[in-house]
């Protein structure tokens, strides 16, 4: 049911609201304007993706490829999801599929449910980025505040790191050194799409000489 | 930067729509390990390149630590993300007023 959905979702909801509120706030001060950031959470409704974005907006390449080429792990979560629950309505049911939406539709039985949880977790992303945008403009004149909020990029993307472990967490390292070699040469967009590209290669060619 | 958000959206929505519609045709169970790696390294190379600008700064630098130090102990604590990165933004900020 939808209703069970709903308050199922309310952690999620809670979760998302200051995220996207911090996203609202740091895309306006990463130079999107306020539209730019209120249409992407309307149409992406994807975190990591929509932070990555506005974080190499100043490169269309990148930024269209690398929040596309993060958003593959959905690939995984669509099967497992449609093996687990019977999809009547895939286009609609699929739009609200995000992470946090995908580890609590475990708690229900039925794609009705999956669009509650959705349809809360959404509501709350795109208002709370609507209320980042509407403080943004305060935020560019005030350097420590500026630069305060320009850490929940960094935040963010270490929290999502933090449950890494065993091969997973030498992807990271292997990626975050790629990255890191690149950025320190001044290749700082082309390090981050390497590191994409490169990690999972190296990484299961040590995992095979370990083996 | 339209172009590009739509260009976002569609690809992200492709994502999670077509393992829905083509699950019966498509093996991606043997992608998952490639894409798990990617997905790692991608969340990783963001990281780096957020957290760390040249030249290093030290005092930006130790603030960004001690604030990273707030944002895993708040996430240890709570398991809430977005909690997490409020209690980090305001050490960093509460550190940078100082």
């Amino acid at each position: 049911m939808i209703k069970n959905g709903i308050v199922a979702g309310i952690p999620i909801a809670l979760g998302y609201f200051p995220v996207a509120v911090t996203f609202g706030l740091t895309a306006v001060a990463m130079g999107l304007k306020d539209y730019e950031a209120v249409l992407a959470s309307l149409l992406i409704f994807a975190g990591s993706a929509q932070f990555a974005l506005a974080t190499l907006a100043d490169s269309p390449i990148n930024a269209t490829i690398v929040p596309i080429l993060l958003n593959l792990r959905h690939l995984i979560y669509g099967c497992i999801v449609s093996k687990r629950i019977r999809i009547g309505k895939p286009f609609i049911t699929a739009f609200g599929l995000t992470d946090e939406v995908f580890a609590m539709s475990f708690k229900g039985d039925n794609e009705r449910f999956v669009w509650g949880l959705a349809l809360i977790a959404y509501l709350s992303w795109v208002s709370g980025t609507v209320v980042g945008v509407l403080g943004g403009s305060f935020i560019v004149s005030n350097e420590a505040l500026h630069k305060s909020l320009i850490f929940a990029f960094p935040a963010l993307f270490f929290i999502l790191l933090i449950p890494n472990r065993g091969w997973n967490l030498i992807s990271a390292i292997f990626g975050g050194l790629i990255a890191l070699t690149l950025h320190i040469s001044g290749y700082t967009s082309f390090g981050i799409l390497l590191a994409g590209v490169l990690t999972p290669f190296v990484t299961s060619a040590f995992r095979r000489c370990f083996k | 930067m339209i172009e590009i958000i739509v260009v976002v959206a569609i690809g992200t929505y492709l994502t999670r729509l077509l393992p829905l519609l083509l699950k019966d045709k498509l093996n991606l169970e043997s992608w998952s390990e490639w894409l798990s790696y990617s997905s790692t390294a991608l969340i990783s190379a963001l990281f780096v390149t957020s957290f760390v600008s040249f030249p290093i700064n030290p005092r930006d630098l130790t603030i960004g630590l001690i604030s990273l130090t707030v944002v895993y102990a708040s996430y240890a604590k709570s398991k809430n993300l977005g909690i997490s990165i409020i209690f980090g933004v305001l050490a960093y900020y509460l550190l940078s007023i100082v």
